[in-house]
């Protein structure tokens, strides 16, 4: 058996060397799967680093790659349906064993967030459930515009704005980011200003704060809507 | 415990006044609103309990009742008084006796008196206090009975029998059985072997062992006479915590259901009960009732035996019969080797094969001479012109470097390093078998300073002492030497060169006379003298490539891995990271 923290050093030398497929292997020969599927992601080899994050356990990632990149939507089904069998092993995760009192911790409810838009995603490349697909954006959107936790919604809304984009509805789009802002997601004005720059060619007008009636709402609420959109 | 409600029993011989003094009279009472005259006269008297507020609470009041009596509990079914009996013997004091009369179980033990009476209460009997040869009916409340010759039972009307006859009469009860890692059947001999066949094809452990049954009870019926059965023990397999490591219930049903089967579950070694049957007795109380053989408790028609081991358990493997081609033969005379040297088998040919995994880097390189030819166009400039070396062969050249030449040079037959020490496979080959690194370091011992490459005909091997710098190729020789002295210079040091040859002119015969014939004179000769470095000095002064080359090649690549690193050559670290993590790390991994 090869010496698995001697393989982890000599891919990260081959790293650092500017030798990416001879870090591939040498990860892989250790069995650590994770950082050569960051690799080939990297390279933009998406067939070969889903196979790898599958490998390593990372279905999730896996069954986006293999639906938004690599565009093998039963792969990506497959793959959900693992990450979802993993959700449901998980200790702690709340069942009847648990005992139906336990709530959902909010890791556990970013992780379910996440699956549903990948799910969305692989409805909407075959054009299926539709309204489920536009289920799932609204369950985003209010996230973006109501959550108080830290559900890892940056990766979220720009999933969900891949989405939207797939489905070819600059409307859900605009939705998706005008709830960022209101919710008072960090950059969200400025990656709203970014996405209308790459599509529209045109930059964003956003109101001042205090002129519009969402944002006042939002300000008697405390929280800091609008700032980031102020900035802008 | 809840207080009870009511004791229909005793409710109607409820307690005189002034006989119970419990400890709820101790409690705390509101003061009563009296005159002061008439509080001085009732201060004088007993007070009286309440049997009310007593029988309220439902506590059974301890006083004069804690002591241990000769106590017989009455019952009308023998169920009840086995109930009885089991709680006695769980108390070591007890030792209780069992009597049957007037239509009655009667089961005496000596015990507290109030401890018996709760007992005989919850097993729904009748209690009596025994005093000389009659038993006293008890009121269940307060002290015992007075001894009197007119009132109760006298023993001799009741006959004594033994505690097994109770448990006999109490019969056993059907519930239905859980799911078990073990069960127990008793079966004839004739079927026995279907039975262990069946649990061995169901992957049981099975075991048997034949056993001796005789009659139980005193006076069985005339059918219960001694004999034999097998005995077979089947337990899961599956290891615990697996849900499947109980016996299969479809197996327990169909041995359920064979009459000719009794199956059992095993209470203690010498205690088997009938697999869904219970007695009022717990497993515990009854196993304490064994003697010297095991029991077999069960209901008709197979009714209870004792039971006697006949030999020691046997696995059901055993009892396998095999086919004709499956008997014991001597063996055949040809089949082992009589006439080698050696009884050890001949190695296998060692063979290179193509490899799944070609994306492996170069370490060397094997070139012809049309390669070496075109050596210098490639490699003037190249980074590795600085420290590749070159030995040359009759046909065949290595170019090697330290660390391995990496870089995909298009020239030559690419070499990949099979083993601790310098020993090349071509790239994209392996051996077949495949040999484990201690066979490449012992092989390197056999040739040290070699190095080995390995063909499919032929292995061929390098000196590694003439390796030479490859830039030799194209450098050529140094050129001739000229020191640029003036002529008053150059004649003093000629003058210098001549004394100090005549002064070393060795003897005739002097050893050290050989050899100096070709070393230069005049000015060169004298400037190699005075720059001349001691070799042992210079190997402290060895660049660190020198010394990642001489770990490498000493097997060390943990070594050669870290020199490498720290001066930045990632990729030959990585390398041979690599190489150590499939070779050994070497003999010395410290620091370098």
């Amino acid at each position: 058996m090869p010496e698995i923290s001697l393989l982890t050093r000599a891919a990260s030398c081959y790293e650092r060397a500017g030798v990416p497929l001879d870090a591939v292997r040498c990860y892989r020969a250790a069995g650590n799967y994770r950082p050569a599927a960051q690799i080939w992601e990297n390279l933009g080899a998406f067939q070969e680093a889903a196979r790898d994050y599958a490998a390593a356990g990372a279905h999730e990632v896996a069954a986006w790659i293999y639906a938004h990149h690599v565009g093998d939507i039963p792969a990506a089904r497959a793959e959900l349906a693992a990450a979802e069998a993993a959700a449901e092993a998980t200790p702690g995760r709340p069942g009847p064993a648990a005992g139906a009192a336990t709530p959902p911790t909010a890791a556990t409810r970013a992780a379910q967030l996440r699956r549903r838009v990948i799910q969305a995603r692989c409805n909407a490349a075959e054009n299926v459930a539709g309204t489920e697909t536009l289920a799932i954006l609204r369950e985003v959107m209010q996230h973006l515009e109501q959550g108080r936790e830290p559900l890892d919604l940056a990766r979220v809304e720009e999933r969900a704005v891949q989405v939207a984009e797939v489905m070819n509805r600059p409307d859900l789009v605009a939705l998706l980011f005008a709830a960022a802002v209101r919710g008072g997601r960090y950059q969200a004005a400025e990656r709203w200003n970014a996405w209308s720059l790459r599509v529209l060619g045109v930059p964003l007008l956003l109101p001042e704060p205090g002129t519009d009636p969402a944002m006042v709402a939002d300000a008697t609420d405390g929280r800091p809507a609008g700032s980031q959109a102020a900035r802008s | 415990m809840p207080p009870r409600q009511q004791r229909g029993r005793r409710a109607p011989s409820a307690p005189p006044a002034g006989r119970i003094r419990s400890r709820a009279e101790e409690l705390p009472q509101p003061p009563p609103v009296t005159l002061p005259e008439q509080a001085e006269s009732r201060s004088q008297e007993p007070r009286p309990p309440d049997p009310a507020t007593e029988e309220a609470r439902g506590v059974r009041p301890d006083e004069d009742a804690r002591q241990a009596v000769v106590l017989a509990g009455s019952f009308a079914d023998a169920w009840a008084a086995a109930g009885y009996l089991g709680q006695l013997l769980d108390l070591t004091e007890a030792m209780p006796t069992v009597r049957h009369g007037r239509g009655r179980w009667w089961v005496m033990a000596s015990i507290p008196l109030n401890l018996g009476r709760e007992l005989i209460e919850l097993a729904e009997g009748r209690g009596y206090v025994r005093h000389g040869d009659r038993l006293q009916p008890d009121r269940g409340w307060g002290a015992a009975p007075r001894p009197s010759q007119s009132r109760g039972t006298a023993l001799d009307h009741l006959s004594e029998l033994s505690l097994l006859d109770l448990v006999r009469a109490a019969g056993m009860h059907a519930r239905p059985a859980s799911p078990r890692e073990q069960v127990i059947a008793l079966v004839p001999t004739a079927r026995a072997p279907s039975l262990l066949r069946r649990a061995l094809e169901m992957r049981l452990h099975a075991a048997f062992r034949p056993v001796r049954l005789s009659p139980l009870f005193n006076g069985s019926a005339p059918e219960q006479q001694p004999g034999t059965l097998v005995e077979v023990r089947i337990a899961g397999n599956a290891p615990a915590g697996r849900q499947d490591r109980h016996v299969s219930e479809s197996l327990i049903a169909m041995l359920d259901a064979d009459a000719n089967v009794l199956l059992c579950r095993e209470v203690s070694p010498r205690l088997l009960v009938q697999h869904d049957r219970h007695s009022p007795l717990t497993d515990r109380q009854l196993a304490a009732l064994v003697g010297d053989d095991a029991w077999v408790l069960a209901d008709p028609p197979h009714g209870c035996w004792s039971m006697t081991p006949l030999a020691e358990f046997a696995g059901a493997g055993s009892l396998v019969r095999l086919g004709l081609s499956h008997q014991l033969e001597p063996g055949d005379e040809s089949w082992p080797d009589h006439d080698l040297a050696t009884p050890l088998p001949e190695p296998a040919e060692l063979k290179i094969v193509p490899a799944l995994d070609r994306g492996g880097p170069i370490d060397a390189l094997l070139l012809d001479d049309d390669d070496l030819a075109g050596l210098p166009l490639l490699l003037q400039g190249h980074p590795l012109a600085e420290f590749a070396t070159l030995v040359r062969g009759r046909d065949r050249h290595l170019l090697t470097a330290p660390g391995g030449i990496i870089e995909r040079i298009p020239l030559g037959e690419y070499l990949a390093c099979v083993g601790p020490g310098p020993i090349y496979l071509a790239h994209g080959w392996r051996t077949e078998p495949r040999l484990p690194a201690d066979v490449w370091r012992r092989l390197i011992t056999v040739v040290p300073g070699t190095a080995l490459v390995l063909e499919q005909t032929r292995t061929m091997a390098f000196d590694l002492s003439r390796r030479r710098p490859v830039w030799e190729l194209w450098a050529g020789g140094l050129p001739p030497f000229d020191a640029q002295l003036d002529a008053d210079a150059d004649e003093l040091l000629s003058r210098m060169e001549e004394q100090l040859r005549a002064a070393t002119q060795p003897r005739p015969g002097d050893p050290r006379q050989r050899g100096k014939a070709d070393q230069p004179g005049g000015a060169r000769g004298l400037l190699r003298r005075l720059t001349r470095t001691d070799p042992a000095a210079s190997r402290d002064q060895l660049d660190w490539r020198e010394r990642a080359d001489e770990a490498e090649r000493a097997g060390e690549l943990l070594v050669a891995a870290k020199l490498h690193e720290q001066n930045g050559e990632l990729e030959r670290a990585g390398r041979l990271y690599e190489r150590a993590a499939y070779e050994g790390p070497g003999g010395s991994s410290q620091q370098p």
